[in-house]
C-alpha cells in the first residue's frame, strides 16, 4: 500500500494556501514605516512590496503584498503617518493604519538613534461589514554609518490581539504577535530605497497549518520587503 | 487630517475590488472520460487486486443538479447492484478537493469492500466543475450536487435509514451539511475523515490573529456549526499528525460540537491528512466503519 504524504497534498491545494497566506498579510504585510522621523514640515510617500516567504514552484518567494503610506513631519522628532494596504483593498478589505514615529534618542557616533512608533490598524470589509482593530507598537534602533545619509536599522514590531474568542467560539490564545526586522535604507536624490528582512511570529509553530511557511525552523515565517519613499 | 481620513476611507471602499479566494479552494481537474480501474496515476491509497470491483457493478451516472436555478449535469459513480438499492445500505462518499473521482477511485473501491465485496452500495459524485461534471465549483453548488445524488438514490428506492454519509476533507462539508439539513432523505449516520472546522478557522490558523474570514473568502464550509444540528450517530477519524487541517483546531472542534446521541472518535497516531486508512491499517479502518454502520 502507498500514499501521498500530507505535504504533497498541501502543495497540490496550493493556490488556496498561497492566498490564505495573505491572512498573515495583516501582521507581516509591510516593512517598518518611518524608522527615522522626517524633518519638520517634510512630506513623504512610500510604496512597499513584499511579504512572508512561501514555497512555490520549487522556490521560496515572498508574497507580493503592497501598501502605500503618507507621512508628515509634525516636528523634527515626530512624524505622523497613514497607510493603506492595496493588496487587501483588492480583496474588498480596507486596511488602514494610523501612527506616529517618535525619536527618543538621537544617534551619537556608534550609539544608535532610537525611535518608537505606536500604530492603530483598522480593517473593514465590504462583504460582511466586519471590522477589526489591532494596536501595534514598533521600536527601532538605526545607525547612519557613513557621511552619506544611508542607514541600517534593527527593530521589533508588536501586534496585539485583545479578542478573547476566535472563530467557532474557541479561545483566542495568541494575544501578541511580534516580528523582528533588519533593514537598510539607501538615500539618493530625494528618494529612499529600503530592503528589509523580517522574522514574523518567531515563537509560533508553523506546523500543521494550511500554510507552508518558509522560516528558519519550525516557527514563524520569514519575510522580504522593499520600499521606495519620495520625500518633499 | 480627519477629512483626509474620511475621504481616504470612502475612496478605498469605492475603489476596492472583488478578489475572493472561494474558487481557489476547489482544486478540480476536468476529464472527458473516467479511467477508474485503468487509472495508474498516483492515488492516496493503493490497493491490491483483491479489491477490484467487477465491471458489471460499476455504473457511471449523469445527474441533474439544481443550485437555485443554476443547473449543471454532474457525474456520479455507483459501485454495486442498481437493482438492489431498494434493500441495500448505501455509503454516499464525498471526496476531497483534488482532481476528480478518478483520484479517489481506490478510496471508493475500499468502501465497496467493507463487510465483503460489494456488501454495501457505494456512490460518489464529482461536484460541478470536477471531472466530467459541468459548471463551476461553488460551496452551494456542492450541496446541490449532493442533493442530486440523494434524489437519485431515493428514486431507486433507498430510504434514509439505509443512507450513510461519508465526507473526506472538503467532502466533509457536503456530508455534514446534507446530514444536518436533510433534503429528499434524512441520512441515518455520518462519517467524517479529516474534516474542516470552517473557513474561518482556516483563516485564523494562518493569520494567528482573530481576523474575520470575510476578509478573504465568502466560503463558510462551517462543519463546526452544522454538526450542532446533527442528531444522527457520528463517526470521526483524524490523523493526529494532520499537517493540513490540524486535528486540534479543526477535527476536535467538530467532534466537540456534536450534540447528538452517539459519537465515536478515532484519533490516529502518526497519520497525516491523507493517510488515515493506511496508517490506521486498512483492516482496522474497514472493521471500525463496518461496526459503526451495523451498530
Amino acid at each position: 500500500m502507498a500514499f501521498l504524504p500530507g505535504k504533497v497534498y498541501s502543495v497540490i491545494v496550493y493556490p488556496f494556501i498561497v492566498l490564505l497566506i495573505s491572512a498573515v498579510v495583516f501582521t507581516g504585510c509591510a516593512p517598518a514605516r518611518f524608522v527615522k522621523p522626517l524633518d519638520k514640515g517634510q512630506n513623504a510617500v512610500t510604496a512597499s512590496l513584499g511579504g512572508p516567504l512561501i514555497a512555490y514552484g520549487g522556490s521560496n518567494i515572498p508574497i507580493p503584498l503592497s501598501s502605500l503610506t503618507f507621512g508628515h513631519g509634525f516636528r523634527s522628532s515626530c512624524t505622523g503617518f497613514i497607510g493603506l494596504h492595496t493588496t487587501a483593498l483588492a480583496f474588498g478589505v480596507v486596511q488602514t493604519e494610523f501612527g506616529a514615529v517618535k525619536r527618543v534618542l538621537v544617534q551619537n557616533g556608534w550609539r544608535p538613534g532610537i525611535s518608537i512608533a505606536p500604530t492603530a490598524n483598522f480593517m473593514y470589509d465590504k462583504w460582511e461589514h466586519q471590522s477589526s482593530f489591532f494596536p501595534q507598537i514598533d521600536a527601532h534602533a538605526y545607525w547612519r554609518y557613513s557621511k552619506r545619509p544611508h542607514y541600517v536599522y534593527l527593530g521589533m514590531s508588536n501586534w496585539f490581539d485583545n479578542h478573547n474568542t476566535r472563530a467557532e467560539g474557541e479561545p483566542q490564545k495568541i494575544h501578541w504577535v511580534p516580528a523582528l526586522q533588519l533593514g537598510h535604507t539607501l538615500v539618493r536624490h530625494g528618494w529612499d530605497y529600503t530592503l528589509e528582512l523580517k522574522y514574523i511570529a518567531p515563537g509560533q509553530s508553523n506546523k500543521d497549518l494550511v500554510v507552508d511557511y518558509q522560516s528558519l525552523g519550525k516557527t514563524g515565517a520569514m519575510g522580504i520587503y522593499i520600499g521606495i519613499t519620495k520625500k518633499k | 487630517m480627519y477629512k483626509i481620513c474620511c475621504v481616504l476611507f470612502i475612496a478605498s471602499l469605492s475603489l476596492s475590488s472583488c478578489l475572493r479566494l472561494d474558487s481557489n479552494l476547489f482544486r478540480n481537474t476536468t476529464v472527458t472520460n473516467y479511467l477508474m480501474e485503468a487509472n495508474h496515476a498516483p492515488q492516496e491509497i493503493s490497493l491490491d487486486a483483491s479489491y477490484k470491483i467487477p465491471d458489471s457493478l460499476i455504473h457511471l451516472l449523469p445527474l441533474t443538479s439544481d443550485d437555485n436555478g443554476d443547473q449543471a449535469t454532474i457525474y456520479a459513480e455507483y459501485l454495486g447492484r442498481l437493482t438492489s438499492i431498494a434493500t441495500d445500505t448505501v455509503i454516499l462518499y464525498f471526496h476531497g478537493t483534488r482532481d476528480n473521482m478518478d483520484y479517489y477511485w481506490n478510496r471508493t473501491k475500499l468502501l465497496a469492500n467493507i463487510g465483503g465485496k460489494n456488501h454495501f452500495g457505494v456512490m460518489t459524485i464529482d461536484y460541478r466543475g470536477y471531472g466530467m461534471s459541468g459548471g463551476k465549483p461553488t460551496e452551494t453548488g456542492m450541496y446541490a450536487d449532493a442533493e442530486a445524488a440523494i434524489n437519485w438514490l431515493k428514486s431507486k428506492g433507498l430510504t434514509g435509514n439505509r443512507l450513510i454519509m461519508y465526507g473526506f476533507s472538503l467532502g466533509s462539508a457536503a456530508a455534514t451539511y446534507k446530514t444536518a439539513n436533510p433534503g429528499a432523505l434524512t441520512p441515518a449516520k455520518l462519517i467524517l475523515e479529516s474534516p474542516f472546522a470552517s473557513a474561518a478557522i482556516m483563516v485564523q490558523d494562518a493569520a494567528l490573529l482573530a481576523l474575520p474570514a470575510s476578509y478573504f473568502t465568502n466560503l463558510k464550509i462551517d462543519n463546526a456549526q452544522e454538526i450542532k444540528k446533527t442528531q444522527q450517530p457520528f463517526f470521526w477519524m483524524h490523523g493526529i499528525n494532520d499537517d493540513f487541517l490540524s486535528i486540534t483546531t479543526h477535527g476536535e472542534v467538530v467532534f466537540k460540537n456534536y450534540a447528538g446521541t452517539y459519537s465515536e472518535a478515532h484519533r490516529i497516531p502518526l497519520a497525516t491528512h491523507t493517510d488515515v486508512p493506511i496508517v490506521w491499517g486498512i483492516d482496522n479502518y474497514k472493521a471500525a466503519i463496518l461496526a459503526f454502520i451495523r451498530r
